[in-house]
């Protein structure tokens, strides 16, 4: 059921930053991203110091949003990312974490839909905010 | 009924990020459109999560939004009535 939500996400190697479901419904989803040395970007993000890009982060919490609003729908998932609010980024996450990334649903309205978003590497949270997305 | 409205209007400048003073807005100035606030869907969005949090008023389905998210006026009207 995870892994086959998981299959209704659009993206694909390598710009998909969910490894992992750990929990999905329709109001909330819990999902894991082991950041790997091997990722491309850490070739110059940073050469001497490798760091996983703040962007991605919220790339991920919206792949997870996106997922939490196609829950119990079939076919593949369709929400954009309309607007990222005051995400606040409390450390660096490096090679070798595991990133985990929550994301609640605070509001839908017709399609467009508020989350409030974080994201932690054991137990300690990274990234959080808010972000909305549309399906339209 | 006033009080309402003030705290609307300021609601809309801080949670809408506004750039105008909550006395600029009148009671019938038109929320979403030119001649108006200009407010998008999205704006709206945060707007129902705004009343939902500061004044406890559900919006959750899009002809009630339409209904109501039309003006300061419209709003006060739909938070008194869920008074009741």
């Amino acid at each position: 059921m995870k892994s086959e939500a998981l299959d209704s996400l659009p993206h694909s190697y390598p710009f998909r930053f969910i490894d992992r479901i750990l929990e999905l419904d329709s109001k909330k989803g819990i999902a894991v991203k082991n950041i790997s040395v091997n990722e491309p970007f850490f070739q110059g993000h940073f050469k001497e110091e490798p760091i996983f890009p703040g962007v991605l982060i919220i790339e991920a919490m919206a792949e997870l949003s996106g997922l939490v609003m196609n829950c119990g729908k079939t076919g593949k998932t369709k929400a954009y990312l309309a607007r990222v609010k005051d995400i606040k980024f409390k450390t660096v996450v490096v090679p070798g974490d595991q990133l985990v990334i929550e994301a609640e649903l605070e509001q839908n309205l017709s399609g467009i839909a508020s989350f409030s978003v974080k994201a932690s590497v054991s137990n300690n949270i990274v990234a959080d905010g808010g972000l909305v997305m549309a399906t339209a | 009924m006033s009080d309402i409205k003030e705290k609307l209007k300021e609601m809309l400048v801080k949670r809408l990020k506004l750039k105008m003073e909550a006395k600029a807005i009148g009671d019938n100035t038109a929320l979403f459109g030119e001649g108006g606030l200009g407010l998008d869907s999205i704006d709206a969005l945060e707007l129902v999560v705004g009343l939902q949090k500061e004044f406890n008023v559900v919006i959750n389905d899009k002809a009630v939004a339409e209904k109501v998210l039309i003006s300061v006026n419209t709003i006060a009207d739909f938070i008194e009535g869920a008074k009741t």
